[in-house]
């Protein structure tokens, strides 16, 4: 096996590997190193070509190659090493990373890792459609990957299981490729994914939404020739009675994003179930001393935006790590309550004298809402906020002179009257 | 006469929602966290623009597709036309971001441009 030493390795050169990578470059790291699968960088933005992305990092309005271009110039200018299809097949607490490419497989010693491996999408086993095994059935990443890097079109009439950004984005894309979509299904009460793509790809093209429906079969032999659709009650079961077809020869799956996590799963990281992501610190410091995270492989993000800030962050907590400066406070946790599905980090340190910023999403839409920040029954700092989706992230800031005592943090968010 | 149209912001993330309000031949809009909110609504109630993005296959490149856009907003009511207006269109490798492809798109008053760099095939 060829060996190999670096100060730090970076698994993931998608938007969150790619900022990881240049926020150790810039506190001052050698020689970092990004391991990527495929044969180029950007991840997933290559396929992203909708604009929209860069408004918060970059100041303007871009496509996902533009913003994934900016990046990796960047880094290609560089001394940052790469090395490109390859696959990181093992992780150890201890740092140690196992790669195979065609040369074979290395073995890279390392002083700190920065997992930015990314999430995957929930395909139709994990979701459990019954019927027949027809061809026509996508998720709706493959069918962005068709249309727009390899130029097929997975079908002419479609039926979009799943109302989060992306299946929205795919609605828009395939009419623009002149196929009809004949409805974008949704079982829970409200839309999955932002207001804006509401508007500018369902509305503007006057594409039916469902909601609290669902796909309950899908027919044909050889092709899909049509789906079964049926209203869903609030425990997200089918309602006998409300079932019709809609015929089609497509079904994109755009029904939730998994964090790829068997690096961390392999290496014994500690994850959060709410997330799917590994549990961290502030600084995306895993529960492995040295081993950081960052991007939608702890959490799915809405904004390739916030992905990028948090890679910048994580690198220069992981650069900090190797140059020996470590925490030397003890952590504590920070416990989601009512209203709360999902928090990110899980854990913080005492005595602090930074600001603690939190970033999720809640349970289910909420107006005039106030997020209560507790500490052993005492109130510490609340926050209010006008409008809350659980399709969009929350971030709350707690201020470092609310965190003058030890203990775990209770979150929790529940409308109150308004004072208006 | 008045009349009121609600609109929902799509600039940003954000997407807050706008109140619009018609008297005496003028547009009074409320609702909006930043300038840019009060452009689209002014835009949108006038001559609505959105951006559009495809890909055009590329002959001799290291992928077979490049991504493009306008390097503006173009009329709403052109979307269709101007996707139309793509089919049988290809370009020869290399092709650079920011590279223009066609000079003003359909006489829209923009340019379509490259999205992504293309190097030729090794």
């Amino acid at each position: 096996m060829n060996r190999l030493q670096v100060e730090l390795a970076i698994v993931g050169g998608g938007p969150a590997g790619l900022a990881a990578a240049l926020g150790a470059k810039q506190a001052g790291l050698k020689n970092i190193l990004i391991i990527e699968r495929d044969a180029h960088l950007g991840g997933i933005l290559q396929q992203c070509i909708h604009s929209g992305f860069g408004l918060h990092m970059l100041g303007t309005d871009l496509t996902g190659p533009e913003y994934a271009e900016h990046f990796i110039e960047q880094v290609v200018g560089s001394e940052i090493e790469l090395m490109l299809e390859s696959m990181v097949t093992g992780l150890t607490a201890q740092r140690v990373l196992t790669v195979v490419n065609r040369y074979g497989a290395t073995k890279v010693t390392t002083q700190a890792v920065v997992l930015a491996m990314g999430c995957r999408e929930r395909a139709r086993g994990a979701i459990l459609i019954p019927g027949s095994r027809p061809a026509g059935v996508y998720t709706a990443g493959t069918a962005q990957r068709l249309v727009n890097l390899q130029g097929f079109l997975p079908g002419r009439e479609a039926v979009i299981l799943g109302s989060g950004d992306i299946g929205l984005i795919m609605a828009r894309r395939l009419v623009l490729e002149g196929c009809k979509v004949k409805a974008v299904i949704e079982a829970m009460p409200w839309p999955g994914g932002l207001t804006r793509n509401l508007v500018q790809c369902l509305h503007d093209y006057d594409i039916p939404l469902y909601l609290q429906h669902t796909v309950t079969a899908i027919h044909g032999s050889g092709r899909v020739k049509a789906v079964t659709i049926a209203q869903v009650d609030e425990q997200l079961a089918p309602i006998p009675g409300t079932a019709f077809d809609c015929t089609c020869d497509t079904l994109l799956l755009a029904v939730g994003l998994i964090p790829e996590n068997e690096l961390s799963l392999q290496a014994g990281l500690m994850i959060d179930e709410r997330t799917g992501g590994p549990v961290v610190t502030p600084s995306r410091e895993t529960s492995a001393p040295g081993i950081f995270a960052c991007g939608n492989v702890l959490q799915v993000h809405d904004l390739v935006d916030s992905v990028s800030q948090e890679g910048l962050e994580a690198g220069r907590a992981a650069a900090a790590w190797v140059q020996g400066r470590r925490a030397t406070a003890r952590s504590y946790g920070i416990v989601p309550g009512e209203g709360i599905r999902s928090l990110v980090p899980q854990r913080y340190d005492y005595p602090t004298s930074s600001v603690l910023s939190l970033v999720g999403r809640v349970t289910h839409p909420m107006q005039d809402a106030l997020f209560t920040v507790s500490r052993k029954g005492v109130c510490v700092h609340t926050s209010r906020r006008k409008h809350l989706r659980p399709g969009e992230m929350f971030s709350v800031q707690i201020p470092a002179a609310a965190l003058n005592d030890a203990g775990d943090l209770d979150v929790a968010v529940r409308e109150v009257e308004s004072h208006d | 006469m008045t009349s009121v149209r609600e609109l929902i912001c799509i600039v940003c993330p954000q997407g807050c929602t706008l109140q619009a309000e018609h008297q005496a031949d003028t547009w009074t809009v409320s609702g909006y966290a930043c300038k840019r909110g009060l452009h689209y609504a002014l835009d949108e109630l006038d001559a609505p623009k959105r951006m559009v993005s495809t890909s055009l296959p590329v002959v001799g490149g290291e992928y077979a597709m490049v991504s493009v856009r306008p390097d503006a907003p173009i009329p709403k009511d052109m979307v269709m036309t101007a996707m139309q207006s793509l089919q049988g269109v290809s370009l020869a490798a290399p092709v650079k971001r920011g590279q223009v492809v066609i000079e003003n798109w359909l006489q829209m008053g923009v340019n379509l441009i490259a999205t992504r760099t293309v190097y030729k095939a090794r």
